[in-house]
């Protein structure tokens, strides 16, 4: 049943006064249920944090909820239901689309205090100490006023109250302010009231829209580069943020203006100290506790009240209560149907109307907004855990305050949407679109509802309508206590403050409120529609006026923030509101930049260190880097690219400049601010700090890293460097920033792990350091550099400043500071050792000006790549025989100290005797021994050079290793060149029986190096011109020339056969018996010639050459590569005996068979056929020919089985028939197998070498199969068939002309100066450089080059004339010579150079002619 | 050309020539005085002859206990004791009535006289202004009230009812009401 206002009231007086004391008894027992923002702190999950300071968490009540599982927080629910309305799919909602963390400057930084409390499992982890939160959606702020006085309250954790006239404090503690059962029901309450609401919420509508119109220009500004819109998105966000957020607090206001428990004047102000009031909270308590009772006192006892909800018989509830029981009871013995409903309570619904308007509307309370909605009404019970639903759903015909109170809000939001300005579609940065308006809007029909006099009447109880009511009221006292203790009388009421205990009001009190219900009672008499009582006339509680007597709260924010004051002692400041959303005002921070990061800097408090990383990023511009390494800038990262972004402070704010912190500017950072990676040696600009709140260089300018200025020089510049060793014995200064007041420590190094700490330290300010480096100068390591005209090598300086804190976190440098080393180690740029009377030095190695790649590498001895690229260069390299006298010439590039204590010039150990012939040149000599002295000493030995320049610096032997060290660099071979067997010829009979020569391969006398890499030895070729049988008797004779000269005769055998030997040098001749030769045949039949050496090192195979091997290949005293112990045998260090050469019947073919026994010949018959196929070659051959063979099979990648050459044709045959198919396919490297046999081998007297391939596949095992072809068939043609007829003797070629070839190097230099008019002289330096080089295969070759390099100069204030030379040639010409071309192509180089020589000067003397031309040039100031 | 000793003094005025305000001024001030007291007396005059007897209300015979265990017959509850605001856990303040059925101060004899009244009026209903003007002054006539209130507000109510209700809240209800206790200082 459902009664609406006028002449129900008569009903309501059959409620005895038991009853409703009975209810309210029930009320107060059962537990406290979640209904409103006001109970949602101290239940479910924050149900932890009841303690008022701690329902600021209360705000994430609904955070990542959804709408229908919210609509218990019933302002929340109602702010998100008006923001959808109003803003269809929009992202503001309770799980926010767009997450936005915001980190806390109002507690992290102003209030640390505040900060400091612990935190929730619903706040993310701090960043340094800064609070981090996620902001909930925008209508979670809605709940704030049941919580919080304000928004500024809130982000300060309701910590303070509001502030009070002159800053005085009520009675009671701070946190009395936030307890809903103190000040804040009983005062601050009344702001949620009648015309307090009104003016309260348009007030903060106005914050509102300011904020929004704030936001939208904020976003115009970022919006006109799309770099700056992605990088400041969220900045834009966070401000739309509070502007949406300050309207969904301001609308609890509304929505409380649309409730029916607050559609009156209530008595009190929100302030303390009012009228009526005063600092006595007892006096607000009565006026906030009989408005309560008005209001409807379910949010008490949660049994709906007139107000606050539609009112429910008790009676009817307690009949409703006792039909369910035994409802319940019948269906469970059977004797009540399943579907018996229990009956329906009589309710009341209490009704209000529009102050211009005669029509009354129904309406419910704040308890009811989720019935509201859907117009159906169940009252309900929360008892332990048990839903107890005393009647059934109701209609509920609050239609016209649903609609109203919707359109209003929605309006509401409408307008701060709309303030946010227009986007592509919709609204503000995420272009939100507006739902059309259907006639909302925020007019005064929005804020004129009160109740009707009889509604008022209604709410003020039953118990006192009643006939006797008000007499029992005029004899009744109002007391104050504790639950507890006025329900029993036992409790204790030491709970309540000290001035509340007990508390008796006073008659007068009970003559006031008596007064009032008499007098709503008369108004309800005359007017029951009227709205007098309502709109004030309850008068005076206790001389407390109603609230519309009062001015709005003063602690509200201000229509516009930016009025705030910085700091308040209350909080109601700048420094909350925008520190919290300090994104939003970074404007503010900016303003304030100057006085915040001058205290902030250099703090070892985190939370301080992160506030200024915040606040710096957002200034930063960017470092200047005069080097490209340290370059960096504010940028994003934009469709895969980084894009440079204007610092936030210039778009925040306008006519905003920087400051400049006294020339250590954020804007415009240092470049020493910008880290280094020393182990990657690379730049780590753009680097984000380890929390993420700026760059790294933003966080050491913080933390005021060390950083030193680079020289003024350009080029110095450019690289960083911030000092130059010209001589170790200098001192040396570096000046910066933050180095510390005492001394600390600097350190020179590549790694600041490695660093070498500088002992001599002569001064230390906070910004000069002047120190010397000789006592570490040895020890320091340095990075050679790209060439350049002049050279240099650098490495790092690393100051630690001293600090006497306990903590001082931008202690160390990060930054990149170069410190040049152009005093260089003096370089061994020339090695010449020559031994008396041979025409080949023994060793000359020349370095070539350093380069990143070649410089201090003596690899390039040994590599044949980097010699080709160095084909200027004569080296040479020769074993050093004995007996030889080694004259041994040294050049450096630097002057050396001559008379420098430890210096070292030996080899072998042995300090060699000489002396300096300049100061660069070094001239010694050393006799080696022969014999067995010689014989000890063969081998490596090394020539170990460490002398100290004239500015200081020793030989620096590893520059890869820290610190200075010998150069060990030229290591020399003592060993004799190995011997071949060059030539061969044998008579026997008077006729030529054998004669046999090697030909190609090296020319050990006339070649300079003597290396492999050198060499590049080509395979010799054994051509047998003769080969006949001997004859079986007579004396044969034999004639033998070596490669080089023999200091003995050698040991020749021929078959049983020793020969007699006679000769020196090179020839030596034999003869023999035949027939004794003969006695000793081999398998073949032929007779083996054998000669051998004693005491050198013949060369076994001579179709291999040897060459000298790399020194770190040298090992077992084998320094040779190919020097064979025998023929086709391994390396050994004195060769072999020559087994060359045969007498007897030449074969007529070498035949090689190669097959293929994989895995595929296995298939199909295959190998089948392939032994079917050797069987028939070998069955064709002819029977009448000697024929010698060999094979090769293979199985598997790197598995071969091999037979070297026979003339056994069927133990070839039976080998190659018994191979069975296995795996892989080594084609090639088959074939390669089968060449080495050919060349060690097949007999060179074969008038034809051949062989035959079986095989079905291709390669498996990754090799070159044509090549290895390629090169097979190569040796098999260039075998040759002996041939009888005599050779015609061969014409000697003609001697080539000799070129007079000079090995020279020359530098000068000059200076132009071109007239352009008053200061416009162009001056260049002009370098000529002529260098001629003989090659090592006798061409002669000569480059002449010319570069030419600007002067820049010029003429400032502070330091005079300045000038310099690029480091780049701005032309650059090289003419190049080459006998190849002729003798003229040479001599036209050398002439040209010769010509130009004139007028050269050296360095020095052009850079003196430059600083004249310069001052000739009288360049301006500028 | 005359001295100033040739100036020839004149009577009320003062040596040297100056005249004497003084004693015209007195005798106003004099006449002021007593137009003032004449014009208080007649104020206090009908003062008092408009002021409630001082018998109007009796004097009371009960003292109540404001300390009181409540549940007891000489100090019932009135509204249980409900805490003062919106959430409370109980532990905080709440506000109660307890009521005193012997009290029979000035207050509590006017309440009764109040609740008579409207005990009579009922509650809000559809009836006329007419009707209603007519019973309120029906219901007062008849309520247990001082008769000197009684008699005062049958003479004051008008005949409509904003007339009657007008002068049952100026001689009744109002801070200043004729008929209503006043607030202790």
């Amino acid at each position: 049943m459902v009664r609406t206002a006028t002449g129900r009231l008569a009903r309501l007086k059959a409620y005895s006064f038991r009853a409703a004391r009975m209810a309210a008894v029930i009320g107060i027992a059962v537990v406290a249920s979640a209904h409103d923002t006001k109970d949602a702190a101290r239940v479910g999950e924050f149900a932890g944090h009841v303690a008022d300071r701690d329902k600021w968490h209360a705000i994430y009540y609904c955070h990542g909820s959804t709408l229908d599982n919210c609509r218990e927080n019933e302002h929340a629910w109602l702010a998100q239901t008006a923001l959808d309305r109003a803003a269809p799919g929009s992202p503001w909602n309770f799980s926010a689309d767009n997450d936005l963390i915001v980190r806390d400057l109002a507690t992290g930084y102003f209030r640390p205090e505040i900060g400091e409390r612990p935190g929730s499992s619903w706040d993310p982890d701090d960043v340094m100490g800064l609070p981090q939160r996620r902001l909930p959606g925008p209508a979670n702020f809605a709940g704030i006023p049941d919580f919080s006085y304000t928004i500024y309250d809130w982000i300060n954790r309701n910590t303070d109250c509001p502030p009070a006239p002159g800053g005085a404090m009520p009675g009671g503690v701070p946190g009395d302010c936030h307890n809903y059962t103190y000040w804040q029901g009983g005062g601050f309450n009344a702001s949620h009231f009648g015309s307090q609401a009104t003016r309260s919420y348009l007030r903060l509508h106005q914050t509102a829209l300011s904020l929004a119109a704030r936001a939208s220009r904020l976003r115009s500004r970022i919006s006109e580069d799309p770099a700056n819109l992605e990088a400041y998105r969220d900045v834009i966000r966070e401000a739309e943020h509070q502007a949406l957020a300050y309207e969904a607090y301001a609308q609890h206001f509304l929505q409380d203006r649309w409730a029916m428990g607050h559609m009156f004047e209530r008595w009190g102000s929100p302030e303390y100290n009012a009228n009526g009031i005063g600092w006595d909270p007892t006096r607000a308590l009565l006026a906030g506790g009989f408005t309560g009772i008005i209001h409807g006192h379910q949010s008490v006892t949660h049994i709906p009240d007139a107000l606050s909800s539609p009112e429910v018989g008790v009676t009817s509830t307690l009949t409703n209560l006792t039909a369910r029981a035994l409802i319940s009871l019948g269906q469970a013995v059977g004797l009540v149907d399943e579907d018996t409903e229990p009956p329906a309570a009589s309710i009341y619904i209490p009704v209000w109307r529009h102050a211009n308007e005669e029509e009354t509307h129904p309406g419910v309370g704040d308890y009811r907004a989720w019935d509201m909605m859907r117009l159906r009404y169940a009252a309900r019970l929360d008892a332990a855990g048990h839903l107890l639903e005393y009647n059934s759903e109701t209609a509920l015909p609050v239609q016209r305050q649903r609609r109203e109170l919707l359109a209003c809000s929605t309006a509401g939001y409408r307008e701060v949407i709309a303030a946010f300005g227009q986007n592509t579609s919709g609204y503000g940065i995420d272009d939100v679109a507006l739902s059309p308006a259907s006639g909302e809007s925020l007019g005064i029909h929005c804020f004129d509802m009160w109740a009707t006099n009889e509604s008022m009447v209604a709410g003020m109880g039953p118990e006192f309508i009643a006939a006797g009511g008000i007499a029992t009221l005029s004899q009744a006292l109002v007391r104050i206590g504790t639950y507890a203790a006025e329900a029993s009388g036992r409790g204790s009421r030491n709970a309540l403050p000290q001035e509340l205990r007990g508390l008796v009001y006073t008659r007068n009190d009970t003559l006031s409120l008596t007064r009032i219900y008499v007098q709503a009672r008369l108004a309800a008499f005359r007017d029951a529609n009227g709205i007098d009582l309502a709109q004030g006339g309850l008068g005076t509680l206790s001389n407390i006026p109603t609230g519309d007597t009062y001015p709005i709260a003063s602690y509200f924010e201000p229509a516009d923030l930016t009025s705030l004051p910085d700091s308040d002692p209350r909080g109601r400041d700048a420094e909350t509101v925008f520190g919290f959303y300090n994104r939003a005002h970074a404007d503010y921070f900016c303003r304030r930049s100057e006085e915040l990061l001058q205290s902030l800097r250099g703090s070892s408090e985190e939370a301080e260190r992160a506030t200024c990383r915040m606040l710096a990023q957002r200034l930063y511009e960017e470092t200047r880097g005069d080097s490209p390494d340290v370059e960096e800038y504010s940028s994003v990262m934009l469709n895969g690219s980084r894009e440079r972004t204007e610092p936030l402070c210039r778009l925040a704010s306008t006519a905003w400049s920087a400051p400049r912190f006294g020339g250590d500017r954020i804007d415009i950072l240092h470049p020493g601010y910008v880290p280094w990676n020393f182990a990657a040696d690379e730049s780590r600009a753009f680097a984000m700090d380890d929390a993420r709140l700026s760059y790294q260089s933003v966080a050491n300018w913080c933390d005021r890293t060390p950083v030193i200025d680079a020289q003024e020089e350009e080029d110095l510049r450019a690289a960083g460097v911030v000092t130059v060793i010209e001589n170790t014995r200098d001192t040396l200064e570096i000046r910066g920033q933050h180095f510390g007041s005492t001394q600390g420590q600097l350190a020179i190094g590549l790694t600041p792990g490695s660093a070498i700490p500088i002992s001599d330290i002569l001064s230390w300010t906070d910004t000069r350091i002047r120190f010397r480096v000789e006592t570490e100068f040895g020890q320091l390591a340095f990075r050679e550099s790209a060439a350049s005209v002049e050279r240099f090598s650098d490495s790092y300086v690393f100051i630690t400043r001293s600090t006497e804190a306990a903590e001082d976190p931008g202690q160390a440098s990060a930054g990149r500071f170069v410190i040049r080393r152009e005093v260089r180690p003096p370089r061994l740029v020339q090695v010449e050792i020559t031994a008396r009377g041979e025409d080949q030095p023994v060793y000359f190695m020349q370095r070539p000006a350093p380069t990143a790649s070649l410089d201090d590498d003596a690899g390039w001895l040994f590599d044949p790549a980097a010699e080709d690229s160095q084909e200027e260069t004569e080296t040479a390299f020769r074993p050093v025989g004995p007996g030889a006298r080694l004259v041994i010439e040294l050049t450096f590039d630097e002057d050396i100290d001559r008379d420098a204590d430890g210096q070292i010039i030996s080899l072998g150990g042995e300090p060699l005797e000489g002396q300096w012939n300049s100061r660069r040149h070094w001239r010694g000599e050393r006799a080696i021994p022969d014999g067995d002295a010689f014989n000890a000493l063969r081998g490596a030995q090394t020539l170990e050079v460490y002398v100290q320049s004239e500015r200081g610096a020793w030989t620096d032997g590893d520059p890869e290793r820290p610190g200075s060290e010998p150069d060990r660099e030229t290591v020399l071979l003592y060993d004799r060149i190995p011997v071949v067997l060059e030539s061969i010829e044998v008579r026997g009979a008077g006729r030529n029986i054998y004669s046999a020569v090697w030909t190609d391969g090296p020319d050990y006398e006339d070649a300079r190096n003597l290396t492999l890499a050198a060499l590049d030895p080509e395979a010799r070729t054994l051509d047998v011109a003769e080969a006949r049988a001997a004859p079986a008797s007579g004396t044969g004779q034999m004639r033998l020339e070596f490669s080089t000269e023999l200091d003995a005769a050698p040991a020749i055998r021929v078959g049983g056969a020793d020969a007699d030997v006679s000769g020196e040098g090179r020839r030596w001749r034999a003869r023999f018996d035949l027939e004794e030769a003969a006695s000793l045949q081999d398998a073949n039949g032929d007779i083996q010639i054998t000669v051998t050496l004693t005491g050198q090192a013949l060369d076994a195979d001579p179709a291999t050459p040897a060459a000298i091997a790399p020194p770190d290949q040298w090992s077992n005293r084998i320094y040779w590569t190919s020097l064979d112990q025998r023929r086709g045998g391994p390396d050994g260090s004195d060769g072999g005996p020559d087994l060359w050469h045969r007498l007897g019947e030449p074969p007529a073919l070498s035949l090689l068979v190669i097959l293929d026994a994989s895995g595929s010949m296995g298939e199909s018959g295959r190998m089948a056929n392939a032994r079917s196929g050797i069987n028939q070659t070998f069955e064709s051959l002819p029977e009448d020919e000697v024929i010698e063979f060999a094979a090769v099979a293979f199985q598997d990648c790197g598995s071969f089985s091999t037979r070297t050459f026979t003339r056994d044709a069927d133990s070839i045959r039976s080998f190659l028939t018994s191979i069975t198919p296995l795996s892989g396919t080594p084609l090639a490297a088959a074939h390669d197998q089968a060449r080495a046999i050919f060349l060690s081998q097949a007999d060179p007297r074969a008038a034809e070498w051949r062989y035959a391939s079986f095989t079905d596949g291709a390669e498996t095992c990754d090799g070159n199969v044509a090549g290895a072809i390629r090169n097979l068939e190569a040796v098999l043609s260039r075998h040759r068939a002996p041939d009888r007829s005599p050779p015609e003797p061969e014409q000697a070629p003609a001697p080539e002309r000799a070129f007079d070839c000079r090995a020279t190097t020359g530098t000068g230099y000059s200076v132009e100066v071109r007239d352009g008019g008053r200061h416009l002289d162009r001056i260049t330096l002009v370098e000529r450089v002529y260098l001629e080089r003989a090659l090592p295969d006798g061409r002669c070759i000569a480059s002449f080059e010319t570069r030419e390099y600007g002067v820049y100069y010029g003429r400032t204030r502070s330091s005079g004339l300045r000038w310099g030379i690029n480091s780049q040639p701005s032309e650059s010409q090289t003419l190049i010579g080459r006998s190849s071309r002729g003798e003229a192509d040479l001599l036209r180089v050398r002439g040209i150079a010769n010509a130009a020589a004139a007028g050269l000067v050296d360095l020095p003397t052009a850079r003196r002619e430059i600083e004249q031309a310069v001052r000739a040039a009288e360049p301006e100031e500028g | 050309m005359k001295t100033r000793e040739e100036t020839p003094e004149t009577n009320g005025t003062a040596a040297g020539g100056r005249k004497d305000w003084r004693l015209p001024v007195l005798a106003g001030l004099a006449f002021l005085l007593a137009v003032s007291a004449v014009m208080a007396g007649l104020f206090l005059y009908f003062e008092h002859a408009n002021a409630p007897p001082d018998d109007l209300w009796a004097e009371a015979t009960y003292t109540a206990d404001p300390g009181c265990d409540p549940e007891t017959a000489e100090c019932d509850i009135l509204l249980p004791p409900v805490p003062a605001g919106h959430g409370s856990d109980g532990t905080g303040p709440t506000i109660s009535l307890v009521t005193f059925p012997d009290l029979d101060d000035p207050i509590a004899q006017w309440g009764r006289c109040m609740d008579t009244v409207f005990a009579c009026l009922g509650p809000p209903d559809d009836a006329s202004t007419a009707e209603r003007a007519s019973r309120l002054r029906a219901c007062v006539a008849g309520a247990e009230c001082p008769q000197a209130c009684l008699d005062r507000y049958a003479g004051q109510a008008g005949g409509d009812l904003d007339a009657a209700v007008n002068a049952f809240e100026r001689i009744f209800v109002a801070e200043d009401a004729w008929c209503a206790p006043q607030q202790d200082d």
